[in-house]
């Protein structure tokens, strides 16, 4: 326990000391949520049906891009060998790094996220059902992210290939979520889809560890 | 204690070292020595686990894992000389009072830096937080790659001296480097070539 506070309280003061890792993000969602609005026209009726789609594929690729560094640093400094060597538990130094990747990229999210839904004409009730999905779709996506990046470590110029690895997996998260926005439009109930990205997120908290524990081991040996 | 029994190194598919053996008991201090390229590296990795492409017996005999320091620090640039420390001891489950902590900043002459940042810290002050870790921890087993490189003299002088009194304590010390050292005491040495 103490060693997985002491990791979270790390990570919050790299995050805090490089704002950029926080803001980069933020502003490529922003960014592309707004070009996509230009693109579609400011009509009411149309940007009400295609604008969860943007908004989606949007914060998708934010925290995945986020995600891709969460063990860059580490793995170069050399702390990701003494972690290895110091026998502490490989799973609770990974769920402290997804932990805080989540918080600083979830959280300015869902305060931007009432403001983005303003913008284009979603009514209140859309905007609670958005900050709902975000909460509960974005643990599953900075899990699977991380996945990517520890499978990643130690190539030299990744780029593309987390994309190309951990995109098909965020699929089924985005149909659900996408559906959630849908089914509260058109008046529906939206808890089967809370059930589904909540076992989703299960399924990946589940069996993630395993294959993050793998690939650092990995990566410190080499 | 460690007994290490024919190790044979392979990189690239060419034996760094071979049917290497060699044991060190609690209160024995061993220097690996060797030319660049020989392979001080590859045994020490090789003895925390962190090389795994060997033949051979490793058999340690400990309650603990030892403490280790590799060729890259360990250090966050973006974080103080005291946060730094403070991450790294907390990866040994040490518990210590914060005087302690003043003492060995001090000790090691890093007493004013410990709100710095350890990016704006020189080659051989960054080695000397990394040592600070070493000296919090009651782990009295030391696997070291390379601890005397970058340290000026006073630095070579106190990190000797804390090798003589650990191993005093019934310390368990591997370190590599191809200087000659004193450390105020019988120093045995594996020698690769």
């Amino acid at each position: 326990m103490t060693f997985f506070k002491a990791s979270i309280r790390r990570e919050l003061i790299n995050y805090h000391r490089k704002p950029s890792l926080v803001l980069n993000p933020l502003v490529f969602y922003g960014l592309v949520v707004f070009l996509s609005v230009i693109a579609v026209g400011p009509e009411k009726g149309q940007l009400v049906q295609v604008a969860p789609a943007f908004i989606w594929t949007a914060a998708l690729l934010a925290i995945l891009m986020s995600a891709d560094g969460v063990f860059r640093n580490d793995y170069e400094d050399g702390s990701l060998e003494l972690v290895v060597v110091s026998g502490k538990s490989l799973a609770v130094y990974v769920l402290a790094k997804t932990t805080a990747h989540w918080i600083v990229t979830v959280v300015p999210l869902v305060l931007l996220m009432p403001l983005l839904g303003i913008t284009l004409f979603f009514d209140f009730r859309s905007i609670w059902v958005l900050c709902l999905g975000i909460v509960l779709v974005t643990p599953t996506l900075s899990i699977l992210g991380a996945v990517g990046a520890a499978i990643t470590l130690g190539l030299p110029r990744n780029g593309m290939l987390t994309f190309v690895l951990i995109l098909p997996f965020y699929v089924p998260p985005l149909i659900f979520v996408t559906g959630m926005i849908q089914a509260s439009q058109l008046g529906e109930a939206i808890l089967p889809f809370v059930y589904w990205l909540l076992g989703i997120f299960f399924l990946a908290i589940a069996l993630a560890p395993m294959v993050l524990i793998a690939c650092l081991r990995m990566a410190a040996e080499d | 204690m460690l007994e290490v029994e024919d190790l044979t190194c392979l990189r690239k598919g060419r034996a760094l070292f071979s049917e290497l053996s060699f044991s060190v008991r609690k209160g024995e201090i061993l220097q690996v020595v060797g030319p660049n390229g020989s392979g001080k590296t590859t045994l020490i990795r090789t003895l925390v686990g962190l090389y795994t492409n060997f033949r051979g017996e490793i058999n340690w005999n400990l309650s603990e894992s030892p403490l280790f320091m590799g060729h890259r620090s360990g250090i966050n640039d973006h974080m103080t000389v005291r946060e730094n420390v403070e991450w790294l001891v907390s990866l040994n489950d040490q518990v210590f009072k914060p005087s302690q902590l003043d003492d060995v900043m001090k000790n090691l002459g890093l007493a004013k830096l410990e709100s710095i940042f350890c990016a704006d810290l020189s080659f051989g002050q960054k080695k000397k937080v990394s040592i600070a870790p070493f000296l919090l921890s009651d782990n009295l087993c030391w696997l070291m790659d390379e601890p005397f490189s970058g340290l000026d003299k006073n630095g070579v002088a106190l990190l000797g001296k804390f090798f003589g009194d650990r191993m005093a304590e019934g310390g368990l010390i591997i370190f590599s480097s191809h200087q000659p050292v004193s450390i105020g005491g019988p120093l045995r040495s594996v020698v690769l070539s």
